[in-house]
């Protein structure tokens, strides 16, 4: 791992959190996209029948 | 919001009205999003590489500063999107807009996580730098009101069933939050704080070195595209969830 001296941490836990917090957003904002996707097909299946 | 409620207002252009029609947004948008997303990776994986790596450390704070690429850009767009926001608020309330209501709804979690992501992170440069977590200084504690404000209008979307109502109710509720971006703004200018006072934009260029500049600059036009990415995930599923809304609805109509 790259040796940023004393401050290795607070650089380490800065970035770790950056990347978790925007990988969840991502995340969630993929799942809800795609579960969005899922309820209009099954309506749209169900009003064509 | 109606599906087809984008027709040309009067005094407004007609290229922006059509754009605004959900259906047509679907279609650009999904288009536009895989550029979107490989122009977002290109410029983050440069401004992590130039940031971690290439830029100097600074002769004061050492190598702590390196927090600042995610945290000046994490404060920038908490503050942008928020102005989003405020221009959507005005878009739903004054011109009514068709997709106003839904970009505010997709921004607002968006806004709530960069904020986070800018207290988290300048708490974590606080610390080395001015040895505590925290300190109750003009600039700490607006951003802390601007994270709580964000939660509060995601509550109060959730809080509303009826879309029409609650979008006008979110909108009056940001229209309000917005006095709080110029505190945020000039809180270094117009309080004694820890935070220094601006070093980019500001009167007279940067202060800031441009081997630190360069790299800041590309984090926080990064920063600017992934959140077009997520604003753009997050339309089109709130557009998909008000289409299926309406379906439903017809569907229960129709079986009563």
């Amino acid at each position: 791992m790259f040796d940023f001296g004393p401050q290795s941490g607070y650089i380490y836990a800065a970035y770790a959190i950056f990347a978790l917090g925007l990988l969840v957003l991502l995340g969630a904002s993929l799942a809800g996209r795609a579960a969005a996707r899922r309820r209009l097909d099954r309506l749209e299946a169900e009003s064509r029948r | 919001m109606t599906e087809n409620s984008a027709s040309p207002r009067q005094g407004a252009p007609n290229a922006f009205w059509s754009l605004a029609n959900p259906g047509r947004f679907m279609g650009y948008s999904g288009t536009l999003l895989p550029w979107l997303a490989v122009i977002t990776l290109a410029l983050l994986s440069y401004g992590l590489y130039k940031g971690l790596f290439v830029a100097p450390a600074d002769y004061q704070q050492g190598e702590s500063m390196r927090i600042m690429y995610i945290h000046v850009p994490a404060a920038w767009m908490a503050m942008g999107v928020y102005s989003l926001m405020t221009m959507s608020s005005l878009g739903t309330l004054v011109w009514k807009h068709p997709l106003a209501d839904v970009s505010q709804k997709a921004a607002a979690p968006i806004g709530a996580t960069f904020t986070a992501l800018c207290l988290i992170t300048g708490s974590l440069w606080g610390k080395p730098t001015w040895g505590t977590w925290w300190e109750w200084d003009a600039r700490m504690t607006s951003v802390l009101v601007l994270l709580l404000i964000y939660l509060g209008i995601i509550a109060l979307w959730r809080a509303i069933d009826e879309p029409l109502r609650a979008a006008r109710a979110v909108a009056i509720m940001t229209l309000v939050g917005a006095v709080n971006l110029p505190i945020i703004k000039f809180s270094v200018d117009w309080w004694n704080t820890l935070h220094q006072p601006a070093s980019v934009f500001k009167k007279g260029g940067p202060s800031i070195h441009p081997a630190m500049l360069e790299p800041l600059l590309v984090m926080g036009l990064a920063f600017g595209f992934l959140f077009g990415c997520l604003q753009i995930i997050r339309m089109q599923a709130e557009i998909m969830n008000r289409r299926a809304e309406r379906l439903a609805l017809r569907q229960a109509n129709a079986e009563a």
